[in-house]
């Protein structure tokens, strides 16, 4: 099951062409499974926001935060559950900011998630702390969260927020 | 980020500062268990006056510490929290567990809504 020679799908997932306008501003970033950049990554998507043009992107700070929570979630249960803290492991990021919407895609290639459903339980969780809100959050506070797991080969997390006008 | 203690009418106050994510959650969480295992004061006030984000790392330390001092029947309070902050934690349902001091001039918050809050 942990055999990387299958392949790994999960990463070479291709999401359907959006519609969510002109495609304003792209940022793909890997970064070290540490812990201090998941500040790193919520700063980016921050500023890739506030140094938009685009009168749509004005938003409050209000739904700016809700984005940063959802971008911690996301990368936070890549290095904790993905790499299981394991160091030297890379986290990708992708944001894609569209006149309309913001999509964020956090991948790891770590252990995988058994069973997605589960794991999106509010109070689900594999860690002795961990609250198992990570996903409940991501879903609260973005319009559309997808989750592509595959034991072995590692985690995707797509999440979509739209701009309403 | 920073954290500190106080200990003052039966209670451990906790604050904390700056960004609560899962960078600085084992560092605080050993502190806190550090306090109180030396201490007798059985209440625990965390202070959030200064806290500008919190995920669910940082909750988690929370509820982890809430659980301790619950089960010795302490009382668990949280205080100063800003808007966002709040709303994570109304979102979280620790309103059931422990109080949780509304942010001063919430109504307020719609009024900045319309002025434009941007970073």
């Amino acid at each position: 099951m942990r055999d990387k020679a299958m392949g790994c799908s999960v990463l070479a997932y291709e999401e359907p062409e959006l519609k969510y306008g002109e495609l304003l501003n792209k940022l793909h970033l890997d970064f070290a499974a540490h812990s201090e950049n998941v500040a790193l990554a919520r700063s980016l998507v921050a500023a890739l926001i506030a140094n938009c043009q685009q009168a749509e992107w004005d938003i409050t700070l209000s739904a700016l935060e809700e984005i940063k929570v959802a971008v911690s979630e996301a990368v936070s249960n890549a290095i904790i559950h993905g790499y299981q803290g394991e160091p030297g492991r890379s986290v990708h990021m992708e944001l894609l900011l569209y006149q309309y919407a913001l999509q964020v895609k956090v991948c790891d290639d770590g252990v995988g998630i058994a069973d997605v459903q589960q794991a999106m339980e509010p109070e689900f969780t594999t860690g002795e702390e961990h609250l198992g809100l990570g996903f409940a959050f991501m879903s609260s506070f973005m319009d559309d969260v997808q989750v592509d797991s595959q034991l072995g080969c590692g985690t995707t997390v797509t999440m979509l927020k739209r701009i309403h006008q | 980020m920073s954290f500190g203690f106080q200990i003052k009418d039966n209670t451990v106050w906790a604050s904390i500062s700056g960004e609560v994510d899962m960078q600085i959650a084992s560092l605080w969480r050993e502190a806190l268990e550090q306090q109180l295992n030396s201490t007798l004061a059985r209440n625990l006030t965390f202070d959030f006056t200064g806290v500008r984000f919190i995920d669910s790392s940082g909750l988690g330390v929370v509820l982890g510490r809430y659980k301790r001092v619950a089960s010795r029947g302490g009382r668990v309070r949280i205080v100063g929290a800003g808007p966002q902050v709040y709303k994570i934690l109304q979102l979280s349902g620790f309103a059931g567990l422990m109080e949780i001091e509304p942010p001063a001039g919430l109504e307020d918050q719609e009024a900045g809504r319309q002025a434009g809050g941007r970073m």
